[in-house]
């Protein structure tokens, strides 16, 4: 009996060696990997342009022909985007300090409304659920600024002009996150949920201990895209704040545009674009890990 | 002894749970997507006589017919046209792109961890809005304008400018597979190990798990995908008739004909997307 076991086990590494081999030989998965690669060198090269431009001293920013890479690194941009913005009323940390409270919230509040609401609307008995879903749908597909002109008035008659609130609580509730949030909620087997039932769970635990630890890619996802869209909006902020106090990082960084001495601040704009973008890689690292790891802990086989 | 009636039968309570769990939803739904939605097409068919208030009388479809055959057709008509054929273009690649992406890095392969950050990263950029900011028009930087001045340093006119055409291409497409990316991971790991297993014991390659067992068992994935990259599309904010729509209403405040154009480009994407539903819908297979 042992023996057996002892057979079975050895035969299953030799298995798993056998398998980490072939992917590792096959020689065509190489060639794939070496032309995705090459692909998605070609795609980040923006990005890496912008890092780049962003460290480089002022007699290699306009050095002709134009240097992909710097070669002696300094902050020096960095503090000529400092010194740009701060000659206004608001320190420019004001503006990061902004960006950071509005994002933050807006992430927060749809993850909450969202998730229990793709809850509500997969798992719990709810009338009219699917003409609301069917409402979902359609309004996915409304080109938003249409509806521009009412969600202005409704902001003005609230009393939201010049606040965070106008920034924030119009993105909470949206159709597109519901929508993703929903199909994933959808996998989630009834089965599952049943039994803690039975076992004397409430609807808020079953939403709380079941449902958000399974569906965490889903929502993990959503966070990161929220996130990215409320941290780059412009449209938002452009409409609602006139108060220099209340402006966000992407508006405020149009000061930058236009003027005197715009050629010489082609450093600064490329540390501006740096510090807007940086958040968003933080934020998706910090997920990546719950992002790409989906499915695997869904309870079932 | 008589039965005593409650206004909270079991029925209703459980209904209440649901309404409880969905009302900060709905009631932000309501007040932020759909009322503008709904004084939207009001205003496509009515004339404001009090903007504040939002007052307004109607006054007929005016502006529908002159955005299907008046003036108006001028400017809707070439927009419409290109955002659709974008989409045509578009859909096919991303959804490929995406795929290929998600099969390459749900792969069991040593360092995939790192490969899916690699991927990631133009990905999670992109979602359109990022890009926007670093590339294209009213940009705050100018990032691939010194990549083409880069790249026409050292080629000459013909091949610059192909090459520049194709990294824009690319990079867009790339960077907006995002969403598409993400579902397509999750659909791959939920396929049960087991399939491939016995797959494999019945002398199959991976190229026959692929399109035997993959394909087949991520088709209601490939379905949403095809679905949601047509309506991303249409609503995506730098398409020319969601541009014209902004600059109509943003800017010269024509709040009527903007609103008719949104609900037009709705109603033709409406049907664009039922269209593409009703073809690929009998193709997707679900295992029960």
């Amino acid at each position: 009996m042992e023996e057996m076991r002892q057979e079975i086990i050895v035969q299953k590494v030799k298995e798993k060696e056998q398998k980490v081999k072939r992917f590792k030989i096959s020689v065509p998965m190489i060639l794939l990997y070496l032309l995705v690669l090459g692909v998605v060198a070609f795609t980040s090269m923006p990005l890496v342009y912008l890092v780049s431009t962003a460290f480089k001293p002022l007699n290699e920013l306009f050095v002709f022909p134009p240097q992909f890479f710097v070669r002696n690194p300094t902050l020096r941009s960095f503090s000529e985007l400092f010194l740009a913005l701060s000659g206004n009323e608001v320190p420019f940390t004001r503006y990061i300090f902004n960006s950071v409270a509005v994002s933050v919230i807006t992430v927060v509040g749809t993850w909450i409304v969202c998730t229990m609401g793709a809850f509500a609307m997969t798992k719990l008995k709810l009338p009219f659920k699917s003409k609301i879903y069917t409402i979902i749908v359609a309004t996915l597909m409304f080109a938003a600024p249409a509806g521009q002109l009412t969600s202005y008035i409704i902001i003005q008659n609230f009393g939201w002009m010049n606040t965070i609130w106008a920034l924030t609580l119009p993105k909470m509730a949206g159709s597109l996150f519901i929508f993703l949030l929903i199909q994933n909620f959808n996998v989630v087997p009834d089965a599952l949920l049943e039994a803690a039932k039975i076992d004397g769970c409430s609807s808020w635990g079953l939403y709380y201990k079941m449902m958000i630890p399974m569906t965490r890619p889903a929502w993990a996802t959503a966070i990161v895209f929220s996130f990215v869209g409320s941290w780059n909006d412009f449209f938002g902020p452009m409409l609602y704040i006139q108060r220099e106090a209340m402006k966000t990082l992407p508006l405020a960084l149009q000061l930058l545009q236009g003027g005197p001495g715009q050629v010489a601040r082609a450093g600064a704009f490329a540390a501006a674009g740096l510090l807007t973008t940086l958040p968003t890689i933080i934020v998706f690292c910090f997920m990546q890990s719950k992002v790409i790891n989906t499915m695997s802990n869904s309870g079932i086989k | 002894m008589k039965r005593k009636t409650t206004f909270f039968t079991l029925e209703r309570k459980r209904a209440m749970t649901g309404y409880l769990f969905a009302l900060p939803w709905l009631l932000g739904f309501l007040l932020f997507m759909l009322y503008p939605f709904v004084t939207s097409f009001m205003l496509s068919i009515g004339e404001i006589t009090d903007l504040e208030g939002l007052q307004m009388k109607f006054a007929g479809f005016g502006q529908y017919v002159s955005l299907i055959a008046g003036d108006a057709a001028v400017e809707f008509a070439p927009a419409l046209a290109i955002t659709i054929w974008n989409t045509f273009i578009n859909v096919p690649l991303i959804l490929v792109i995406s795929l290929t992406v998600s099969l390459l890095v749900s792969r069991k392969l040593p360092g995939k961890g790192i490969f899916r950050l690699i991927f990631f990263l133009p990905v999670l950029l992109g979602a359109g809005y990022a890009m926007e900011q670093i590339g294209g028009a009213g940009n705050i930087l100018q990032v691939p304008e010194n990549i083409f001045r880069y790249i026409r340093f050292y080629l000459n006119m013909e091949m610059a400018t192909f090459l520049e055409e194709l990294l824009m291409q690319v990079i867009g497409l790339f960077w907006r597979s995002g969403v598409q990316i993400v579902i397509f991971i999750g659909g791959i790991q939920a396929i049960p190990d087991t399939y491939y297993e016995a797959a494999m014991v019945d002398n199959a390659n991976s190229w026959d798990a692929l399109w035997k067992i993959t394909l087949p068992m991520l088709s209601p994935m490939i379905f949403l995908n095809l679905v949601y990259t047509v309506i991303d599309s249409f609503r995506s904010l730098d398409n020319p008739i969601t541009a014209l729509i902004r600059d109509k209403t943003m800017r010269y405040n024509h709040y009527e004909l903007g609103s008719a154009m949104g609900w037009l480009y709705f109603a033709v994407a409406f049907l664009f997307v039922g269209v593409v539903a009703i073809i690929f819908r009998r193709t997707v297979y679900y295992e029960k």
